[in-house]
């Protein structure tokens, strides 16, 4: 499901004495299947603008298409909305503070309940869901209280009502804010199956760049409402001083590349291939001459 | 942070001087703590761990003054736990948390401990109560009695150190999230504290906010001589402190410098902390024979390491 934004406008308040223009002039395109990283810092807009994927809120002037559905000012209906809500999922921040059932199984079947799908198939869905996530799915599992799992696990339970949606478009906001390492890596993967089992579309805003860099083909950078950068990972962050303009710092590998060129340490690296440790390190041990030029360096296995 | 600081008087509360000449050169002695949950609802990770482990089991611990410790740990490790033992916000099961001669199982010293011990949070917005941002630093100060004036002159000292003395005038709900988080800082600092507890201070904090408040630790820290517990699960944020801690399920596995604890990436890996790519790069650097310091994981760190090895080969070659 492809999602392409035409000359979007959004103010808050729009006509009022305090009016705030949010986001100005925005074009992009995310095409289906794609995994979109919406980067910038807070208040640039990233929020406002991903509010538009499902029609939480409307542009000003401009349109946003999202799978053919056309969305503007003065077009939209409610059933319209209806529908787009039903095709876009949106996780927020923090999700797992929206969990509110007694059981896991209340939870995650809330949504489609509220389409008044029959009881089976919203069984279905909520064990698809829940297996979708890397959760168990037997009745001892479903029947215990959202609130006795570790955060890491609430948060996939929130994912999974989302997901019990059956959305073909999934938008994310800061989807592994404030999880260790093994939290995150399993929400990683579950979004990755996502893309590659179900080809769902993701649209993810992000402060971290290495998850950026981990999950994203492409980036859009906001800095105060208009759009800033755009491109494949591996391009924007060679943009270094571009990044930084937004407000943004690049992943820790490409500013220590760029730090080390300031001062006098060219390290000659691939402009198109994303820098990893892997890549990295020939191209300093070159920059900085022979290997085993210290004497006591240790090597091991 | 663009505003120059404004020096505040080092010295601890009377009350804190006293006891601490007691108590010897410790600001924080934990010895042989174990805390249990009453219920595992109350716990700040309700991991399935915590019902059958206690949160904290023999944890002895003790911080110098001016020392700057990184209590690191994946969630459920326990750290947060341990944070809110100091000061005495949670009161050990079993064992003993002394914060400057003053014992916390003491409900008399609750006051002073808390005067000596500050604390910060993830999210500021659980501690800013006022509408202004100047009420807000006052706000503890005149909750404690203090005269007018000096309240004033506490607050400005303290808004001026954390760089928001042109924004007092201010809602705190305007100011942006880092901004927030300064402010919290500043509440903490207006109490002339011995000790400051971040609890995963830059958790929601945007990248360059991380890099500002990293700076404004390790400042108070420096020019102030304030003990800093620092409290993550990233081993980056833990790259300039003085001794890092680590907790996995209730004990301290492992302290040292950053460089001790960080040259054993494997170690950590089965901790479950994320190793940062500029580890991973120093580590594949380390086989290949380029002696890159296992705690050079900021940019800046990792560079003049860089510079460093650059150099001592050119002074190689000439010979």
């Amino acid at each position: 499901m492809s999602i392409v934004v035409e000359h979007l406008n959004h103010a808050y308040n729009a006509g009022a004495p305090h009016e705030h223009v949010a986001l100005r002039d925005i074009s992009l395109t995310i095409p289906d299947g794609v995994c979109a990283a919406i980067i910038g810092v807070t208040g640039s807009g990233k929020s406002t603008l991903v509010q538009h994927f499902n029609g939480l809120l409307i542009p000003t002037s401009g349109r946003i298409i999202i799978d053919g559905l056309d969305v503007t000012a003065k077009t939209t209906r409610p059933e319209h909305l209806l529908e787009l809500r039903r095709r876009v999922g949106l996780l927020f921040q923090f999700p797992e503070a929206q969990l509110f059932a007694p059981t896991i199984a209340d939870d995650v079947a809330f949504g489609p309940r509220r389409l008044r799908l029959k009881d089976k198939v919203v069984k279905e869905r909520v064990r698809w869901a829940l297996n979708a996530v890397a959760l168990p799915t037997d009745a001892t599992f479903l029947a215990r209280s959202p609130f006795a799992l570790s955060g890491g696990q609430q948060r996939r339970v929130a994912l999974a009502g989302v997901l019990a949606m059956r959305p073909l478009t999934l938008v994310l906001d800061e989807p592994s804010a404030g999880l260790d390492a093994e939290a995150r890596d399993e929400i990683y993967a579950c979004l990755s199956d996502l893309r590659a089992h179900e080809g769902i579309t993701l649209a993810l805003v992000s402060h971290d760049m290495s998850e950026v860099a981990h999950l994203a083909d492409m980036l859009f950078a906001l800095a105060d409402g208009e759009l800033k950068l755009s491109g494949p990972p591996a391009q924007v962050f060679q943009k270094t001083d571009k990044i930084q303009a937004c407000g943004l710092l690049p992943p820790p590998l490409a500013q220590t590349v760029a730090l080390a060129r300031e001062h006098g340490l060219p390290i000659t690296t691939a402009s198109d291939a994303l820098l990893t440790p892997a890549r990295l390190a020939p191209a300093i041990v070159a920059t900085l001459g022979a290997p085993g030029l210290n004497g006591h360096g240790k090597e091991s296995t | 942070m663009t505003q120059p600081s404004v020096s505040m008087p080092k010295t601890l509360p009377a009350s804190a001087q006293a006891k601490s000449a007691d108590a010897g050169e410790t600001v924080i002695h934990i010895e042989d703590v174990t805390y249990r949950y009453p219920s595992t609802t109350n716990a700040p990770t309700s991991s399935q761990a915590a019902m059958v482990l206690p949160a904290l089991r023999g944890v002895s611990l003790d911080v110098q003054p001016g020392e700057y410790v990184a209590l690191l740990g994946h969630n459920g490790s326990g750290k947060s736990t341990l944070a809110r033992l100091i000061n005495a916000l949670l009161l050990p099961t079993s064992g003993r948390v002394m914060v400057l001669g003053h014992d916390t199982s003491d409900r008399s010293e609750h006051r002073a401990i808390r005067d000596l011990v500050g604390m910060i949070f993830s999210d500021p917005d659980n501690q800013i109560v006022a509408t202004i941002v100047e009420d807000d630093v006052a706000w503890g100060l005149a909750a404690r009695g203090y005269p007018l004036a000096e309240v004033r002159a506490r607050a400005d000292a303290a808004l001026a150190t954390v760089g928001l003395s042109a924004h007092r005038h201010r809602a705190p709900s305007e100011l942006s999230g880092g901004q927030r988080q300064r402010l919290a800082i500043a509440g903490a600092l207006a109490l002339e504290p011995a000790c400051l507890i971040a609890d995963e201070p830059m958790a929601l904090l945007d990248p360059q906010a991380r890099v500002d408040m990293a700076a404004l630790l390790h400042r108070l820290n420096r020019e102030r001589g304030l003990t800093v517990i620092h409290v993550t699960h990233q081993l980056e944020e833990a790259a300039r402190a003085d001794r890092v801690v680590i907790l996995e399920q209730g004990r301290i596995v492992r302290q040292g410098t950053p460089a001790e604890v960080f040259a054993e990436l494997d170690r950590l890996r089965q901790l479950r902390l994320i190793i940062p790519d500029l580890g991973v790069l120093g580590e594949r650097l380390r086989r290949l024979g380029v002696a890159i310091p296992p705690d050079a994981l900021t940019p800046e760190l990792f560079v003049s390491a860089l510079e460093r090895l650059k150099r001592l080969e050119r002074r190689g070659g000439a010979q």
